[in-house]
């Protein structure tokens, strides 16, 4: 059972085997390996797993800045992962119109390859309400942080490689994602509708999108 | 919020799983966390490792920060956020109560917001959808042992007049931290078509994957 610790008093003993023991397994390594990064022997690494020996304080702090590095992962890397995980269709837009991922999702309902969609910009893949919508947000000021969320009914037209239009009925819903570079990236999601819950949608907004600004 | 019943919360909650996961989640090393929080990195690294507990200040920061970081915003507006979303989100809590539904549960479903909120998933639903939220609880789900699940089936929904829809849905789950420190479920999802579903089936090799924040 855990020792019950008060936030601010870190004066307790740091229980180093367990430490390691626990990076190393995370890691699914051997003792050979963990020696072999921190420069000493297994059976050092044998013998601080143990208790029998403790690290110098040197090798301690050598120790912290490796769990450090290995309990990273990059920023922000959990959030797009979830994203394009999704089973809905999201995107990440950037402010010159380019989609930086789309989801599982968005790939299913227009039926394509990620490398088609990633890395293109909006004006080149859409007809129509696609392209008046970043349009719309863009001239409101989304990408400078003025906009809160944006909600929108839109008659989706893509066009394939080959030429041939794909076209759908979505309602969408829209916010920024300050992102790690201190710029905004467009957050896009939706799914895809029937025609009358379109038109229903439309006379609810008062048009193509609402826009909700930021207080 | 009354001590006694966020003492009682308290003891489902499985501290170094919760402190991880939100830790990678939001991206952030050790150093960062343990700066955010005012204490030192090898505390995280205690806490993480289960050598020591936070205090109670910290677990309230902690379920704190979980809205004050990243793109979530403020808890009640969110709330109201996932409601008024067009794709399928639902929130639902350890005894598998429906606390909110999206506008795509209510349409893809073809129901209005009062038959399905606040209402148990077991008298909704049948079949493998019931099957991924006991698979969720009995791996320690509420206690905030697992970061994330992906799972593929056959949603089987109990109408009120008694019949039952089915179709294929792929799901996402997540945790959420909400108010007295508990955990709830984060589901989204999409209806599939059957082969797109069995190409998930094959991809996960069952029903559900299950990434532990351990």
């Amino acid at each position: 059972m855990a020792a019950h610790e008060d936030d601010g008093s870190d004066s307790g003993t740091v229980h180093w085997a367990s430490i390691l023991r626990q990076h190393r397994l995370s890691q699914n390594m051997k003792q050979s390996a963990l020696a072999y990064d921190l420069g000493v022997t297994q059976a050092m690494v044998s013998r601080w797993e143990s208790g029998k020996a403790e690290p110098a304080a040197a090798m301690q702090k050598r120790i912290e800045e490796m769990l450090d590095e290995a309990d990273m992962g990059s920023p922000m890397v959990a959030w797009r992962e979830i994203a394009s995980q999704q089973p809905a269709m999201v995107a990440v837009i950037d402010e010159n119109g380019k989609g930086e991922l789309v989801s599982t999702g968005v790939l299913r309902e227009l039926n394509m390859d990620r490398s088609e969609l990633q890395g293109t910009a909006i004006s080149e893949l859409f007809d129509g309400d696609m392209v008046s919508l970043f349009e719309g947000l863009k001239s409101s000021g989304f990408f400078e942080g003025k906009v809160d969320m944006v909600e929108s009914a839109d008659y989706i037209q893509y066009r394939k490689r080959d030429g041939s239009m794909v076209k759908f009925h979505a309602h969408g819903l829209h916010w920024p994602h300050l992102d790690e570079d201190g710029k905004i990236r467009w957050v896009a999601s939706g799914a895809r509708v029937s025609e009358d819950e379109f038109l229903s949608m439309r006379q609810e907004l008062g048009g193509q999108m609402r826009i909700m600004l930021a207080e | 919020m009354s001590t006694a019943q966020s003492y009682q919360d308290m003891q489902t909650i499985h501290w170094p799983s919760v402190i991880r996961h939100f830790r990678v989640s939001k991206g952030l090393k050790q150093a960062a966390l343990a700066d955010d929080l005012g204490v030192t990195q090898t505390m995280i690294s205690r806490w993480e490792a289960g050598n020591a507990d936070p205090s109670a200040k910290i677990r309230n920061r902690l379920f704190e920060m979980f809205w004050t970081m990243g793109s979530l915003g403020p808890q009640e507006s969110w709330m109201d956020r996932t409601r008024l979303h067009p794709s399928v989100i639902g929130v639902i809590d350890s005894q598998g109560r429906q606390i909110v539904a999206s506008r795509g549960v209510l349409r893809s479903l073809d129901v209005e917001r009062n038959e399905v909120e606040d209402r148990l998933f077991s008298d909704m639903y049948s079949g493998d959808l019931i099957e991924v939220f006991e698979t969720l609880k009995s791996e320690g789900f509420f206690e905030g042992r697992i970061s994330s699940a992906e799972s593929v089936g056959k949603v089987e929904f109990k109408r009120l007049d008694g019949r039952v829809d089915t179709f294929w849905g792929h799901g996402l789950h997540r945790p959420i931290f909400m108010p007295n420190q508990q955990i709830h479920w984060l589901a989204s999802g999409a209806a599939i078509s059957e082969q797109a579903a069995l190409d998930v089936r094959e991809k996960l090799g069952g029903l559900m994957v299950i990434k532990k924040a351990i």
